[in-house]
């Protein structure tokens, strides 16, 4: 009986990995479109994190636990742990990665537009930022 | 919606059609042949095959063909990276990195610093993962130093090479690690004979490069060691051979990107190069 419950939800959990890889894919058809449509350069750059996070995070997140409860022992533990692995360091450096795009654009001369205002700007007249 | 993007968006769609009738008319099956070559076939009942005359003792094939079959070609290639590495430096050959003039030493914001000090981490490791399994897995030397390689680049641009400078960085110092890696190549290629002597074996003439024992040149390294009652293979030169390239390739790497992180003014001082 526990055994039983125990299967069922660990196939509950495989479904719901399969479906943030689901969700990825979505998530990366969108963030394709937007790179295609978006008109400057920072709204691309949103894009661009919309098809990281959501469209690799969410999917290697998606594998992992797929893996972990779904495929036999030793070959699921090892692909759950390089996925999870690989998914915590894209979460880490794909944000930093588009802050260092985007300082990089911002400190050449691109400006957010449309914007109501633009304090980075002002902070770097001002000298408080470099 | 311009009449050009529409017309690219049915160029796509249509590809992508085209694509998936091709897929399913083959069954989903892949395009290539699956038929092997008599070459690959020979490497393939030869690497890992301990009867066999011409094995490499070692199931990784591609290291073996690259550090065993054909391995002078790969000393040459080594060589050859070295070559460039040595151009590079005589182009700016007085150029000195020194922390007072290595630029501002700013970096980059704190969000990218926070994060390059997470990751640091870990590329020496999948560095030395790549290289030290190389007689096993898929990799070896030359791509665990070229993984290594983003190490020295990641710090100087996220944290600025003035650090690099300030932490003892010299090119007088990467030059030498670049230099001993090669050196030991150079060793092990002509080791066997002296390593069979050293052991205790009968000292035969063997070839450059050599590996395992044939049956015309009867010296050969040992290819595994017992360690707490688990056999432990090394297969023979190739662990050697890319642990020397993992030290040769990274350092050449590092020595490289640290000249090409220098002020201009610096570089223009201390080389041939003008304005």
């Amino acid at each position: 009986m526990v055994t039983d419950a125990l299967t069922l939800i660990g196939q509950v959990l495989g479904c719901l990995g399969l479906v943030l890889a689901l969700v990825g894919a979505v998530n990366d058809l969108i963030a394709a479109i937007g790179f295609v449509r978006f008109k400057n350069f920072y709204l691309r750059l949103h894009a661009l994190t919309v098809g990281v996070i959501g469209g690799t995070f969410y999917p290697l997140i998606g594998l992992g636990t797929y893996a972990l409860f779904c495929i036999a022992p030793p070959l699921g533990y090892y692909v759950a742990g390089v996925s999870y692995v690989t998914a915590f360091f894209v979460l880490i450096t794909a944000p930093a990665g588009s802050h260092a795009i985007a300082r990089g654009a911002h400190r050449a001369g691109y400006r957010p537009e449309p914007a109501r205002e633009d304090k980075l700007a002002k902070d770097r007249e001002e000298g408080v930022m470099e | 919606m311009s009449s050009e993007e529409a017309l690219a968006i049915i160029v796509s769609l249509a590809a992508a059609a085209l694509l998936a009738v091709v897929a399913v008319g083959q069954g989903l099956v892949p395009v290539a042949s699956t038929d092997l070559t008599p070459l690959a076939r020979f490497y393939l009942l030869n690497v890992y095959n301990g009867s066999s005359q011409l094995w490499g003792a070692s199931p990784e094939v591609i290291t073996s063909i690259l550090w065993d079959y054909r391995g002078l070609d790969t000393v040459y290639e080594t060589a050859v990276f070295f070559l460039a590495i040595i151009a590079t430096l005589t182009l700016f050959r007085d150029a000195k990195l020194l922390p007072e003039t290595a630029g501002s030493g700013r970096g980059m914001t704190v969000i990218v610093k926070t994060v390059t000090r997470i990751t640091f981490v870990t590329i020496p490791i999948i560095a030395a993962s790549i290289a030290l399994h190389g007689h096993l897995t898929p990799g070896g030397g030359f791509q665990g130093g070229a993984a290594f390689g983003v190490a020295p680049l990641l710090l100087i641009t996220a944290f600025s090479l003035r650090l690099a400078a300030e932490r003892g960085w010299s090119k007088g110092k990467l030059l030498t690690v670049r230099t001993a890696g090669l050196l030991a190549i150079g060793l092990i290629a002509v080791s066997t004979p002296y390593i069979i002597a050293a052991l205790g074996g009968k000292a035969g003439i063997g070839y450059v490069m050599q590996n395992q024992p044939k049956a015309w040149a009867e010296v050969g390294w040992p290819y595994a060691i017992a360690y707490a009652g688990m056999r432990v293979l090394f297969s023979g030169t190739l662990l050697f051979l890319n642990l020397a390239e993992l030290f040769a390739v990274s350092a050449g790497l590092a020595l490289v990107f640290t000249v090409i992180a220098m002020p201009t003014e610096v570089l223009e001082k201390g080389g041939g190069v003008k304005k």
